[in-house]
């Protein structure tokens, strides 16, 4: 019973069959299309994409924003540097000044220290 | 040099000699001196504004709003394609007033103003060009036509490119400028044409907003649209307050060099 019932299921598998068209048959003809190319794109993809577009041409704005922002204050630390070599400068002419200073100072006749006697104070 | 450059804002040197005169507060640091000011608040306030807005918009957009019916999700774009353009008009605008405004009395801040307002209409106007095609592609089957609206819309973001470009590499004279702010007045003429391209020329542009038989069906279509369109002002104005006040502090810099310079300050030569 078995058997049979296989036997019902199983079908001798028939032969392949082999392409009877000429080639004439299987002619092909391209045609241009009429008007415009209508290409039909993922709806999906192409939001993506557009958002995607949107927040990297912002990211990009910020990158070269910030490229600014790192070219001025290199540009401003230049400037301090300057004012603070100008400012060294200024103080070392300050301190090289000062003993001359003290000569001037030194000169003032009230602060003047006792001079010794003279020859004509001494006979008398 | 000092003056070349027309009408300085504020003294950049007054801060200057503060430090150097009295050698004794030359290590005073100018960033620790700084308070925060109203600007900076003001700044702030916009900053959060906007980001809250186009988080809001984000949501109304991809959560809320109906998908339409004909074109499907990609009509979401719409949503920020637009708002975008309007943006590009915003920083179109500004470079004309400042254009104009340098051209009538040079100022550090209008020359600021109209360099700010270029470079933020290539921004918005790069956005444009690039969701645009997008869009077109499942519309129309193709990304870009010769269209008036498309074409009038790529002229006028090549003349503010143009204008960026000159500002770039042409130095930062006052000749310079003033021929970059009459390019920035030639860019600005070219915006009606844009606008008006669509009903005069025709060509395949749809017209959404402003056209009949045209606009939102869904109520929550319009909010989304209305939304986007308010948080790209707010945040369109927040990047143009941002650019203008690096402009400003670049210009202020640079005078600030020239009279290290000339006061024998600074010994580097000038650039």
């Amino acid at each position: 019973m078995i058997y049979v019932a296989f036997s019902r299921d199983i079908q001798p598998s028939a032969p392949p069959t082999r392409p009877t068209s000429s080639a004439d048959d299987r002619a092909t003809e391209f045609k241009a299309i009429e008007g415009s190319p209508t290409e039909s794109y993922s709806g999906a993809k192409l939001m993506v994409g557009a958002y995607a577009a949107i927040w990297a041409l912002l990211m990009l704005w910020i990158l070269l924003l910030w490229t600014k922002q790192s070219h001025l204050t290199e540009r401003l630390d230049g400037l301090e540097r300057a004012i603070d070599r100008a400012a060294a400068n200024a103080a070392k002419k300050a301190k090289a000044a000062k003993p001359a200073g003290r000569l001037v100072e030194s000169a003032d006749p009230k602060e003047r220290p006792a001079a010794a006697p003279s020859e004509p104070e001494k006979a008398g | 040099m000092r003056g070349d450059r027309g009408v300085r804002e504020q003294s950049p040197l007054g801060d200057c000699l503060t430090l150097v005169v009295p050698f004794v507060s030359v290590t005073t640091e100018p960033s620790a001196r700084r308070k925060r000011t109203g600007a900076d608040t003001a700044f702030y306030v916009l900053l959060a504004t906007s980001t809250a807005l186009l988080l809001t918009t984000i949501y109304w957009v991809f959560v809320v709003a109906p998908i339409e019916a004909r074109m499907g999700i990609v009509q979401k774009i719409f949503y920020f394609h637009v708002p975008a353009a309007y943006s590009m008009y915003i920083g179109a605008a500004a470079c004309f007033f400042g254009s104009i405004g340098y051209l009538l009395k040079p100022t550090d801040g209008r020359d600021a103003l109209a360099r700010a307002g270029a470079e933020l209409s290539i921004v918005m106007g790069a956005m444009v060009m690039v969701t645009g095609p997008l869009w077109a592609a499942k519309a129309w089957g193709y990304f870009w036509t010769w269209d008036p609206r498309l074409t009038t819309a790529m002229l006028s973001w090549l003349i503010y490119v143009a204008y960026s470009v000159l500002r770039s590499f042409a130095g930062d004279g006052q000749g310079e400028r003033k021929f970059a702010a009459a390019l920035g007045i030639l860019g600005a003429a070219n915006l009606p044409i844009i606008h008006y391209s669509v009903q005069k020329w025709g060509g395949q542009h749809p017209t959404v907003v402003t056209g009949k038989g045209g606009g939102l069906a869904h109520v929550d279509m319009k909010i989304a649209f209305y939304l986007g369109m308010i948080a790209f002002t707010v945040f369109a104005i927040t990047l143009l307050y941002a650019r203008v006040r690096l402009e400003l502090a670049r210009s202020r810099l640079a005078r600030a060099e020239d009279d290290a310079i000339d006061l024998g300050l600074d010994d580097r030569t000038e650039t």
